[in-house]
């Protein structure tokens, strides 16, 4: 066995077990300075041979994305030679570079956090975990983006900084089922929890009276309260459906999400944090 | 382990993390991404057996605990068990098969998912899975066949390139 680490296999995976529950106790309430710098590496050292074999990548991401969605993208591609047939009878020089510039102008001209900095960024992948949703943006600590930082689109609330690396970040989304945020229903005093239901369902909002009269389509805001992780008056969706079932002891509220997060491109980071209590 | 494999595991271990951080990585299947990284696992275990399964699913799932905003630890933990798990394989008395090494690949992706969800679970901690742990379950089997079809063939040929005799099979291995 001269092989092996230990004579036994199974020692090893004792070993590997007691290591990873370690790992975990240390990690488990608040992730450890080193371990944090450590994922940071990782991502850093990664994320530009990903870059680099993209091109490879794509090919092969195609004809798999295509054979898994074929009715989608025939579809799809019915509606796109129906858009083409239109824009060839326009005179667009640049179509691609007049949409990033006009989706860049859009995050720059936040209407709803006017009085906060901020930072537009290209958001460079959807984070390919299925413990999280996420997205990785392509600024870090060194242009200053923070944990905590609230990340919007020109619709609304897109989700806050959780990891931050020297030259990326990752923006935990609305819909995770891990992200809550305080919300406001309009210009009402009535306020709720909202919390992330997981990829293409609704958003929830718990904690609202039994009886509030809601309307369809009605916005809902962050609501800033004290100790919140958001500002105030970032809109977050639109009320889908909103009753009191028979006996609950509160309104059962869906939210449709103002952006569409299955389709980010460029975002903007809002200098701001949390007031630590 | 002859020493050319210290230069090749590491290489097809930052492969594999690569391809899951690549835009293959991101594709969504009923709203599941594929784990390249625990397929690697299954893969390695089935070739290299139960000890170094256990150790490269346990760096892998560090890679993926580093991609990831849950607990250091958990994959790591996931990862190396399947891999101990999947490298069960060379204590059996069944024939050498890639069928049964492909059911094999399938099952241990597919309880992977399972073992993950429940760690998961036992911390408390939210996630995709919750809610789609079938649609997990099926997607990561698949992707663990379609991995361990492709990868246990090239990887055997790559870990014996350059070696002038042919390993021993590991099946029937007992210790």
């Amino acid at each position: 066995m001269a092989n092996s680490l230990f004579r036994r296999p199974r020692i090893t995976l004792v070993v590997i077990v007691l290591v990873s529950l370690s790992l975990l106790s240390v990690s488990y309430r608040k992730t450890p300075p080193f371990i944090a710098a450590t994922k940071g590496y990782v991502r850093d050292v990664v994320t530009p041979i990903r870059q680099a074999v993209s091109s490879v990548v794509t090919p092969v991401y195609d004809v798999v994305a295509g054979a898994f969605e074929y009715g989608s993208v025939k579809k799809q591609n019915h509606i796109l030679q129906n858009e083409l047939a239109l824009l060839k009878n326009q005179r667009v020089s640049d179509a691609g570079a007049t949409n990033a510039m006009a989706a860049l102008t859009a995050v720059l001209h936040i209407p709803f956090a006017s009085n906060l900095k901020s930072m537009p960024a290209e958001v460079i992948s959807y984070t390919p975990t299925n413990v999280q949703l996420s997205i990785e943006l392509n600024k870090g600590s060194l242009l200053g983006v923070k944990v905590g930082n609230p990340v919007v689109s020109a619709d609304g609330l897109i989700g806050r900084v959780v990891q931050v690396s020297s030259g990326t970040s990752t923006v935990l989304l609305v819909d995770d089922p891990n992200f809550t945020a305080g919300v406001r229903f309009g210009t009402t005093g009535q306020i709720g929890l909202l919390v992330g239901q997981g990829v293409s369902d609704r958003l929830a909002v718990q904690l609202v009276d039994p009886g509030t009269v809601l309307r369809q389509k009605q916005v809902v805001y962050t609501s800033g309260m004290q100790g919140e992780i958001f500002p105030p008056g970032l809109p977050v969706g639109e009320v889908a459906v909103a009753y009191t079932a028979p006996g609950a002891l509160e309104e059962h509220v869906e939210l449709n999400p103002m952006v569409d997060l299955s389709s980010l491109n460029y975002v903007s980071v809002l200098d701001w944090q949390p007031v630590s209590p | 382990m002859n020493r050319s494999k210290y230069v090749k595991v590491p290489l097809l271990v930052l492969t594999f993390a690569v391809i899951q951080r690549s835009q293959l990585g991101t594709l969504a299947i009923s709203g599941i991404h594929p784990d390249f990284l625990l397929a690697a696992t299954v893969v390695f275990g089935i070739i290299e057996g139960r000890e170094m399964g256990a150790v490269i699913g346990f760096i892998l799932g560090l890679l993926a605990d580093s991609f990831a905003l849950i607990p250091f630890g958990v994959s790591s933990l996931v990862y190396g068990s399947v891999g101990y798990l999947a490298g069960m394989l060379e204590i059996s008395s069944l024939p050498e098969s890639r069928v049964l090494e492909t059911v094999v690949a399938a099952s241990a992706a597919g309880a992977g998912v399972i073992y993950l969800d429940g760690v998961l679970r036992i911390l408390g901690i939210h996630t995709v899975l919750d809610r789609r742990l079938g649609p997990a379950i099926a997607v990561t089997a698949l992707v663990g066949t379609l991995v361990s079809l492709v990868a246990v063939p090239l990887f055997r040929w790559f870990l014996r390139l350059g070696l002038e005799e042919r390993p021993p099979s590991r099946r029937g291995v007992r210790y």
